[in-house]
C-alpha cells in the first residue's frame, strides 16, 4: 500500500520505478489526444483596464489533468488574463468553463468552480494557519455557519498533503514566503474547485519551495482523486464532500463533476521559463496581449520551442538532455 | 518493509545525484501519501492552544464593575446597602447601576467595533473615526445643543442621527464611486463633519454652550440616569451580536480584496454591511457618553498581543479589555479630583502604557514561536 503511493513521486529513474515515467506518459498522452477533456475553453477574449485594452482576442484551452503554463514578458497580459477569469475586469470574447459560460455563473457558483492563488497572499493579520486553510470552506458554508469537525479534519489532511500539519496552529505570519504559500496550497486542496488559477506563485520563494510547491501542484492536477481513493473512500466514507452536496443550492449545475476530488486544470502564469518547461504540459506564449504559440514541452521539437520562445524572450537557446528516457530541457540566455 | 525502505533511500541517495532534488522530493512524496492516512486530527485542533486572557480579564471586570457601584463622590458600602439604607440604595438604582451599566457596554462595544474597524480596513489605526461616526456624532450633538430645546435625551438623539448620518453619507459615496475607497469617502465626510462642527461653535454663546459642546466632544458617563439609554442599549447589543455572528466574514475581509471574492465571500455587501453593524455600535455607545477616544484604538491591538490569533475569543477579549478600560477609567474620572474629569484622559492613561509594555515583549512576546 504504500508503495503505491510512493512511487508516484520518486526520482525521474526509469526502471525500478516506473511511476514518474508512467506519469509522463500519461501527461503525453494526454496532450495528443485531442479529446482530453477541456475544463476550460477561452475564445477570443479581449479584456483591459478602462480604455487601454491589453489582451488582445486571445484563445486557448485548459484541459483537465494539465498543468497548462502562460509565459511571456511582464505586462505581456498574463496577470490581466487571470484577474478576467475572476471575472475583476470586463472582457469580451467567450470563456466556458466545464461547458457553462463563466458570465452567467453567480459569484458564489464562480468561487466553487475556481480557486486563486496570488503571487502571495494577503492575509494581513495574524491567525493559524488552521484558521487560513479552512478559509477555502467559505463557499461551501452558509454566511453564519460555521466550518464543522468534518471541515477541520479536511483541512488538517491538507496540510498533511502539502507538509505543513506541525504548523496547524502557528501563526500564518510568523512563516517563512514557501510555507505561507503551501499553506494557501492547502487552502485550495479544501476549495476543490476544478480550475486553478495561479499567478506567479512561485515569484517570492526560493529553489526548493518553487520546485516543491510545483511537484504538489502537478500532483494534485494530474493524479485523478489522488486524495479521496481507495485508502481514503474507506475512512471517509464520502462524508466529507457530500457535504458539498447537501450544501445549499447550485454545485452540480455548473459542474459536470462534483462529488469529490473533480477532475481539475490549472492555468498557471509562471515568471521562470525552466519551470514552466519542466512542470507544465501546456505552454501558453503570450505576446503583447496576443497569443503567439501553444507549446507541449513534453514531445514538441526542441527547434519549434526554441522559435517560439525566441520570439517572446529575444534569442535564447533551448538545449534538451536525455536522462532514463526522460527529457529536460534547459533554457539559455 | 523498514529495509526495503531504506534500500530505496539509498538507492534515490545513489541515483538522483543532486541532493537537494532528493530531499525535497522525497518530502513531498511522503507529505501527500500521507494525505490518504486518516488520524485523529480533531485531538489536535481541540488541544489548540487556548489563552486564559478572556477569562482572566471576564473576571477583572467583574472586579471593576464591583468598584465602580461603590465608588464615587458619595461612596457606598456593602454593610450599608445590605443593612437597607434608602439614600444608598437610591444612589445605587438611579445612578450607579446605569452609570456602570454604561461603562461596562460601551467600553465593550468600543473594543469590539474598534477590532472590527482594524480588521475589515486591513488597518491598524483604523478606528470608527475613519469614516465619521464621531465626527458626526459630534456635528449632530452640537447642533442639538444650539436649536434643540435644552435636554439630554435631545442631545443623545441628535448625535445618534449625525453619527449615522455621516457613515451613511460616506458609505454611499463610496459605493457610488466603485466600493474601493470607503476610506477616502470617510476622510472627506470626516473633514466635512468637522467643519460643520467649527461652524457651529462658532455661533456658539461661548459662556455655556460652547462649554457644553466641548464638554461632550471630551466624553463622560456623568450623568447617565436609567431612563435614557435602553434604546441604546438595545441597538448596541445587537449591533454587537450581529458582529460576533459575522466574525468569520470579517476575518474573510482582512483578506486582499481579490482573493476574497474568490473565496466566495462578496466583499462590497459584506464590508457595507459589517460596517454598518459596528457604526451602530459606536454611535449607539457615543451617543450618550460623548466622544470617548482611545479605546477602539487600544483595546484590539492588547487583545492581539495576547492571543495572537483573530478568532472570536479575541474579539470578545477586545471587547472585555475595552469594558475594564472604560469601567476603570470612569472611576478615576470621578474620583481622581475633586470635581469630575474627562474619561477619555484615563482610558489613554491606563491602556497605553499597557499596550507598551506588551509591545516591547513584557509578555514573553515570541512563546508562541516554536
Amino acid at each position: 500500500m504504500k508503495h503505491d503511493t510512493y512511487k508516484n513521486f520518486n526520482a525521474p529513474t526509469g526502471k525500478e520505478k516506473p511511476g514518474e515515467t508512467d506519469i509522463r506518459k500519461a501527461e503525453i498522452r494526454k496532450a495528443d489526444t485531442p479529446k482530453a477533456d477541456v475544463c476550460l475553453r477561452v475564445s477570443s477574449l479581449s479584456a483591459g483596464y478602462g480604455r487601454s485594452q491589453i489582451l488582445k482576442d486571445v484563445s486557448f484551452r485548459a484541459n483537465q489533468g494539465e498543468i497548462t503554463g502562460l509565459l511571456g514578458p511582464n505586462g505581456c497580459g498574463k496577470t490581466t488574463l487571470l484577474r478576467a477569469l475572476c471575472r475583476q475586469l470586463p472582457y469580451t470574447g467567450s470563456c466556458l468553463l466545464n461547458g457553462h459560460p463563466l458570465e452567467k455563473m453567480t459569484a458564489r457558483q464562480l468561487a466553487r468552480q475556481i480557486s486563486y492563488i496570488p503571487q502571495r497572499s494577503g492575509i494581513s493579520i495574524s491567525l493559524p494557519v488552521i484558521d487560513a486553510v479552512l478559509m477555502g470552506f467559505n463557499p461551501v458554508l452558509g454566511l453564519l455557519e460555521q466550518p464543522s469537525r468534518v471541515h477541520i479534519k479536511k483541512a488538517h489532511e491538507a496540510l498533511r498533503a502539502v507538509g505543513m500539519e506541525e504548523c496547524a496552529e502557528q501563526d500564518y505570519q510568523q512563516l517563512s514566503e514557501g510555507q505561507k504559500q503551501l499553506c494557501i496550497l492547502a487552502r485550495t486542496i479544501v476549495e476543490d474547485a476544478s480550475l486553478l488559477l495561479l499567478d506567479e506563485p512561485e515569484s517570492s520563494l526560493d529553489f526548493p519551495h518553487r520546485h516543491r510547491l510545483m511537484r504538489l501542484l502537478r500532483e494534485l492536477i494530474c493524479q485523478p482523486a489522488p486524495f479521496y481513493d481507495a485508502a481514503g473512500a474507506s475512512d471517509h466514507n464520502g462524508d466529507s464532500f457530500n457535504d458539498r452536496g447537501s450544501a445549499p443550492s447550485d454545485n452540480d449545475t455548473t459542474s459536470g463533476n462534483t462529488g469529490g476530488d473533480a477532475p481539475k486544470a490549472a492555468l498557471v502564469t509562471l515568471h521562470d521559463p525552466q519551470l514552466a518547461l519542466e512542470y507544465c504540459s501546456r505552454l501558453i506564449l503570450l505576446k503583447d496581449g496576443s497569443c503567439t504559440a501553444v507549446l507541449h514541452p513534453a514531445t514538441d521539437s526542441i527547434a519549434s520551442m526554441e522559435t517560439a520562445l525566441s520570439r517572446i524572450y529575444g534569442s535564447i537557446r533551448l538545449c534538451a538532455f536525455e536522462e532514463n528516457g526522460r527529457r529536460s530541457l534547459v533554457l539559455l540566455p | 518493509m523498514r529495509t526495503e525502505q531504506k534500500k530505496k533511500a539509498k538507492y534515490e541517495e545513489s541515483v538522483t545525484g543532486a541532493f537537494f532534488a532528493w530531499k525535497y522530493r522525497k518530502r513531498a512524496t511522503g507529505t501527500l501519501s500521507a494525505w490518504k492516512q486518516n488520524t485523529g486530527d480533531m485531538a489536535r485542533h481541540n488541544c489548540a492552544r487556548r489563552s486564559a486572557a478572556p477569562y482572566l480579564s471576564a473576571l477583572l471586570l467583574l472586579a471593576a464593575c464591583a468598584i465602580s457601584l461603590l465608588a464615587g463622590k458619595y461612596p457606598l458600602s456593602l454593610e450599608k446597602l445590605l443593612a437597607g439604607d434608602a439614600m444608598q440604595l437610591r444612589i445605587l438604582l438611579t445612578l450607579r447601576i446605569p452609570r456602570t451599566l454604561m461603562a461596562v457596554l460601551g467600553g465593550f462595544a468600543l473594543g469590539a467595533a474598534g477590532f472590527v474597524f482594524q480588521t475589515v480596513f486591513r488597518n491598524p489605526l483604523a478606528a470608527p473615526d475613519m469614516i465619521g461616526v464621531s465626527s458626526g456624532a459630534s456635528a449632530g450633538a452640537a447642533f442639538a445643543i444650539l436649536f434643540l430645546p435644552a435636554s439630554a435625551a435631545a442631545v443623545t438623539f441628535s448625535a445618534f442621527a449625525g453619527g449615522l448620518l455621516a457613515v451613511g453619507i460616506a458609505l454611499g459615496l463610496a459605493s457610488a464611486a466603485g466600493g474601493a475607497s470607503i476610506v477616502l469617502a470617510g476622510i472627506a465626510v470626516h473633514s466635512l463633519a468637522q467643519t460643520v462642527l467649527m461652524v457651529l461653535k462658532l455661533t456658539a454663546d461661548p459662556e455655556r454652550q460652547l462649554a457644553s459642546i466641548e464638554y461632550w466632544i471630551m466624553g463622560s458617563l456623568n450623568a447617565i440616569t436609567l431612563d435614557r439609554i435602553p434604546f441604546y442599549c438595545a441597538v448596541c447589543v445587537v449591533g454587537l451580536i450581529g458582529l460576533f455572528l459575522l466574525h468569520r466574514q470579517i476575518i474573510l475581509l482582512s483578506v486582499d480584496e481579490a482573493e476574497a471574492r474568490m473565496l466566495g465571500v462578496p466583499v462590497g455587501q459584506m464590508r457595507l454591511l459589517i460596517l454598518l453593524l459596528a457604526t451602530l455600535v459606536v454611535a449607539s455607545v457615543i451617543s450618550v457618553t460623548g466622544v470617548i477616544s482611545f479605546i477602539g484604538l487600544l483595546s484590539p491591538h492588547i487583545a492581539r498581543l495576547l492571543t495572537r490569533d483573530n478568532r472570536p475569543h479575541t474579539l470578545a477579549l477586545s471587547g472585555l479589555l475595552g469594558g475594564i478600560l472604560l469601567t476603570a477609567a470612569d472611576i478615576l474620572a470621578r474620583t481622581a479630583a475633586a470635581s469630575e474629569l474627562p474619561v477619555s484622559i484615563f482610558t489613554s492613561l491606563l491602556g497605553a502604557p499597557f499596550l507598551l509594555y506588551l509591545i516591547m515583549g513584557g509578555n514573553g512576546g515570541d512563546r508562541h514561536e516554536a
